[in-house]
């Protein structure tokens, strides 16, 4: 499945084509404001629209072709598994940063990162992790005073 | 004469232990936030603001001038080095730089965006000195059907940006489109396409969305090819040849002075000059064919341009206190703080304090080239760092830039949806470049466009009758026509060595 351009022409066009008429049918609840010459509706609407068409074009161009087109660069089963771990590392971080706080999960992404990814031993991991999240807390916290989540480290702010 | 005169005296006060010493920190710390992808001099400025208030205006001044133009020097480092563009304004550095990088030129291409940077900023400062009373008038004919046709002769460049497929690359614009559309509408402050977020209302940045597009989708990329070193080039160079520098130096004029002459706009976004001037370099270019597979003369105009339009937006600044930017606001804030209503009467009544800053501005450019240049081999070096070490420091430092910059933990999302985005556009050969074109210039394009109506009661005969409109939207034209002809000379090129290859 989606396995040449054509395919994934006709794939990625359906699926343009659909955003489009979604924001095009979400276009017709927005309500009228008041001071505009246009309603505030027009520009959502007509770029629904317009993604509508050309999400179609590039769809039934994909399905008249009559050459396949080259292969499109998916990974293999093992590189699908590595792109969701990374995806999923990531989910984690962006989920985690509340409860958590920033530096405690860049030093659980960084290790686990790099442990896995890179096969290094958990001592180097680590060692990279505190490092980075170390120059984190200096540079970020204290020096350009950011305020970032802090979690149970909220006494280092 | 008055002028060099002036600036002669300016250049004695600039030159005090005292005012040195703050227009290097204010260097430092401008190079700091620049290399540090989502802070930008706005915030550093504004962090700065509380300690500028125990000085003297003239060194509190200097000081966040230079970070704001500092900025700009460091904001080449990280699109270069790992794909990640801090903002928008340095996307099509990312787009070339990174592959520069990639080939093992990294090295040189930082330090030819250092010296363009130094070169075309250089350019604006003495555009800000001997044009500014001639050109200050510019900014006050810009006007809502002025900023319409400029941000139309923007979206032209996604006939130029979009790669092998002119279809695609709309289509990526309207996804940007749409996605700026999203939120307030800008004149009657009606909610679109929020589907009841409370989030979605405040609408969708596009740093977020840039970091995903670039720096996210980078990770998942080279995660799932199990790449041990983002380097692809056995031979690896530290810093640019004489070759290279003759190569760009043309590159670096131009950019200059298109830099310095958008700068004089108030509100245009550095990313139209950014995107205008990649256009520009790539129909002037020897070799319009190393476009998007590194190409050193746009990484110089790109940051020369960056650096040229930030000298020029002191010109609004000081003759009318008029800010082009939001960092430029902020250091209104700062001479506003001392009581200094920068404006006519500021420059007949303290013309010493704005010459002092002017001739700063020079001093502050030399600074940052000396600090830049050795700086190059060192950062040229992380791209040495393996790929599992490197890719997660990318992905913290992405989502901490994301997050800093409205403290919401929503552009975080934002930020790995358009990653996993960014990830299919590249699979499905979608461009990504007109994509963030579009977002960056959909706001100010419909507001123009809303506010001209509202000028003209409703009749589209403003965008005509008025000649700054005119001629931006004879060059959108121009463009479109040229760009159309000169992708089907590229085809007709590529059928042809196709067939003689057969």
């Amino acid at each position: 499945m989606l396995k040449t351009k054509r395919s994934g022409n006709i794939a990625s066009g359906i699926i343009l084509a659909i955003l489009g008429l979604v924001a095009a049918w979400a276009s017709t609840s927005i309500d009228e404001g008041a001071g505009g010459h246009l309603h505030p509706r027009t520009f959502p609407m007509l770029i629904g629209l317009l993604l509508v068409v050309g999400g179609a074009a590039l769809a039934v161009s994909g399905a008249v072709a009559k050459a396949a087109g080259e292969p499109i660069d998916w990974p293999d089963e093992k590189g699908w598994k590595l792109w969701l771990i990374a995806l999923a590392g990531l989910v984690l971080f962006v989920g985690l940063s509340l409860p958590l706080g920033f530096l405690v999960c860049s030093f659980l992404f960084i290790a686990a990162f790099i442990r896995y990814f890179g096969r290094y031993s958990l001592p180097v991991a680590l060692a990279w992790a505190t490092g980075v999240t170390v120059f984190i807390y200096i540079v970020f916290i204290r020096l350009l005073d950011l305020t970032l989540p802090m979690g149970p480290l909220g006494f280092l702010a | 004469m008055e002028a060099w005169s002036s600036l002669l005296n300016g250049f004695a006060a600039a030159l005090t232990p005292y005012n040195l010493l703050f227009a290097l920190i204010g260097s430092i710390a401008g190079t700091l936030v620049g290399v540090l992808p989502g802070l930008g001099p706005t915030a550093a400025i504004a962090m700065l603001l509380p300690l500028a208030s125990h000085l003297d205006p003239a060194p509190a001044i200097i000081m966040m001038a230079a970070i704001y133009y500092g900025a700009m020097y460091g904001g080449s480092t990280t699109s270069i080095l790992v794909n990640i563009p801090g903002e928008a304004s340095s996307v099509p550095t990312a787009m070339e730089g990174y592959q520069l990088n990639l080939q093992g030129r990294g090295g040189p291409a930082l330090g030819i965006s250092a010296l363009a940077s130094f070169a075309a900023g250089t350019m604006g400062v003495v555009g800000l000195t001997f044009f500014a009373p001639v050109l200050s008038r510019t900014a006050l004919a810009f006007g809502p059907p002025e900023y319409f046709a400029l941000t139309f002769l923007g979206l032209s460049l996604v006939v130029s940006l979009s790669g092998r497929d002119l279809g695609k690359g709309l289509l990526s614009a309207l996804l940007g489109l749409l996605t700026a559309a999203i939120g307030l509408d800008p004149l009657t402050g009606v909610a679109r396409l929020t589907f009841g977020s409370m989030e979605l209302m405040a609408g969708i940045d596009f740093v977020p969305i840039i970091m995903g597009l670039f720096a996210i989708s980078e990770i998942l990329t080279n995660a799932e090819k199990e790449t041990k070193c983002i380097l692809e080039a056995k031979r690896i160079e530290w810093l640019p040849t004489w070759q290279d520098i003759k190569d760009t130096w043309a590159a670096t004029t131009r950019s200059g002075v298109i830099g310095f002459l958008a700068g004089l706009i108030p509100g245009c976004s550095p990313a139209v000059t950014s995107f205008m001037v990649y256009d520009l370099e790539k129909r002037f270019s020897k070799h319009p064919e190393r476009f998007g597979k590194g190409a050193m003369d746009a990484v110089a105009a790109v940051e020369g341009s960056n650096n040229a339009t930030a000298s020029g937006g002191f010109v609004p600044l000081f003759a009318f206190g008029i800010p082009s930017g939001p960092a430029l606001a902020v250091l209104l804030g700062g001479f506003l703080m001392y009581g200094l209503q920068p404006g006519p009467r500021l420059m007949q009544e303290q013309p010493a304090l704005l010459w002092t800053i002017i001739a700063s501005m020079y001093i502050g450019n030399v600074m940052l080239l000396v600090l830049n240049l050795p700086l190059v081999g060192l950062w040229a070096r992380m791209a040495l760092i393996p790929f599992p070490i490197l890719g997660p420091m990318i992905a913290v430092f992405t989502l901490i830039g994301a997050y800093s910059l409205r403290h919401s933990f929503f552009d975080l999302w934002i930020s790995l949806i358009f990653g996993v985005v960014g990830y299919l556009m590249r699979k499905f050969d979608f461009p990504v470049a007109p994509m963030v074109l579009a977002t960056v210039l959909a706001k100010l394009m419909e507001t123009s466009f809303m506010q001209s109506l509202v000028l003209s009661k409703g009749s589209p005969l403003i965008f005509f009758t008025r000649p700054i409109s005119i001629a931006f939207i004879v060059l959108t034209a121009v463009s479109v026509v040229s760009g159309t002809l000169l992708r089907r000379k590229a085809r007709a090129q590529q059928v042809e060595l196709e067939e003689s290859d057969s």
